[in-house]
């Protein structure tokens, strides 16, 4: 009986734990979402260079094969072409509709303490 | 136009790939260059494919082509042309040289003595060839591609800094890796058919490719970014020269076919960033005495590390 109490409360505690954790922050834009991106991604990869692009980060978080479960690669880059295509092709409705979790959702999964440039 | 350029690329990978082995990122770099009316440098030892990219890009193209071997009693004249007396009207009449042709292979450039590779300065800037006040242009598209071998010391005339700017680009071919070799060898069995590599783009497709790369938007952001990085380059303790503004021009033409040919119409940092290695290193002049304080880093390290430094517009 014990021992199934302790389950059961760990289980609750855990998934509060991890509700809390990778809650997603409220943005307004996607532009909002991208900034909040990039403070976590400084904190994340203390290495991480001034001149990265968002390019080179999805290709290399994507390469870093961590456990991102939840997140569709093709869908974030995806969303990061479209957003290319407002930022620099000036088409406003690239960016019409775009499901800024996916941001959201990769700035609140960042791992901690991880190499950005690869391991030689 | 995604399906035009983006084509053509595929089109010339492969059509390129039916003789050289292993060149797919040189060959997309001489297509960029010349979408971008720019010229190359291909530099790197001998036997490593340079010469015959070139003349396999050239007939794949349908480009007229001609191979000027440089060699040290060589004269201007003898590329550019001059002035012959035709015994028949009895008048001096201009005599073409080589140099008119769609592209140029300028073999072993560094051989020849400096006042036949200035001879080239004006064709490569302005398109045009001057002999004694008398001035023609040259057939369009035209582009110089130049080779030459780093590791020769004795007999060549390094290419001053003013000749090194007016080439859009410098591409260096290493020794290919062990697979490719292989198949080079493979292929090299039977005999390699120049026949074989057919013409798979028409001269009026070729002005609409060019119509479309210049078409290319280029945002305020991108022009400031690369502004910063030529200001970065300059700025360098490492760096005699940095960056000129012809460089960086031309960076920015470069960037605009790159972005063509992966089929956008407009172009991103990272297109600046995978090409600024390629346009700025061979222009940049690195401090000698750099090495002797112990900070001596290559032109292209330079480059990348002033790439990591600069922030992009994001």
């Amino acid at each position: 009986m014990i021992g199934l109490n302790v389950a059961i409360y760990a289980a609750v505690i855990l998934g509060w734990f991890r509700a809390r954790t990778y809650s997603l922050p409220k943005v307004e834009s996607i532009q909002e979402a991208l900034q909040l991106l990039e403070r976590r991604l400084k904190r994340a990869f203390p290495d991480l260079p001034d001149g990265f692009t968002w390019r080179e980060v999805v290709s290399r978080l994507r390469g870093l094969n961590l456990h991102f479960e939840e997140l569709d690669w093709d869908r974030i880059e995806s969303l990061f072409q479209r957003y290319e295509e407002y930022r620099f092709g000036g088409n406003e409705q690239a960016i019409h509709n775009m499901d800024v979790r996916l941001v959201l959702k990769l700035a609140v999964r960042l791992p901690k303490g991880e190499k950005f440039a690869p391991r030689s | 136009m995604k399906n035009l350029l983006q084509g053509l690329k595929a089109r010339v990978l492969s059509e390129v790939g039916q003789a050289v082995i292993g060149r797919e990122r040189e060959t997309t770099l001489l297509l960029t260059c010349l979408l971008a009316r720019g010229h190359v440098l291909l530099e790197g030892v001998p036997g490593t494919s340079k010469t015959l990219l070139a003349k396999t890009f050239a007939k794949c193209l349908g480009l007229s082509f001609k191979r000027v071997q440089f060699t040290p009693d060589m004269l201007p004249l003898d590329i550019i042309g001059g002035f012959i007396f035709n015994m028949k009207s009895r008048e001096f009449e201009f005599k073409e040289g080589p140099i008119f042709t769609n592209l140029l292979l300028a073999d072993e450039i560094n051989r020849a003595a400096p006042k036949v590779q200035s001879a080239l300065l004006e064709a490569m800037q302005e398109l045009q060839v001057t002999v004694e006040g008398y001035t023609s242009k040259l057939p369009h598209p035209f582009m110089v591609i130049a080779t030459q071998n780093p590791l020769d010391f004795e007999g060549v005339y390094p290419l001053p800094e003013s000749e090194m700017d007016r080439f859009m680009v410098r591409i260096e071919f290493s020794y290919p890796e062990t697979w490719t070799e292989t198949e080079i060898l493979k292929r090299n069995l039977s005999e390699i058919r120049m026949e074989d590599v057919k013409p798979i783009v028409t001269t009026e497709e070729l002005e609409e490719m060019f119509r479309i790369v210049d078409s290319v938007l280029v945002s305020d952001d991108i022009l400031d970014y690369l502004s910063r990085i030529a200001k970065e380059t300059r700025s360098d303790h490492r760096v005699n020269l940095g960056a000129s503004p012809r460089a960086m021009v031309q960076l920015v033409h470069c960037s605009r076919a790159f972005a063509a040919l992966e089929g956008r119409n407009y172009v991103t940092p990272d297109d600046i960033k995978k090409l600024a290695g390629f346009v700025l290193s061979h222009r940049m002049r690195v401090d000698r005495s750099a090495a002797l304080k112990g900070l001596a880093a290559s032109s292209d390290v330079i480059v990348s590390q002033v790439l990591d430094s600069v922030k992009p517009p994001r």
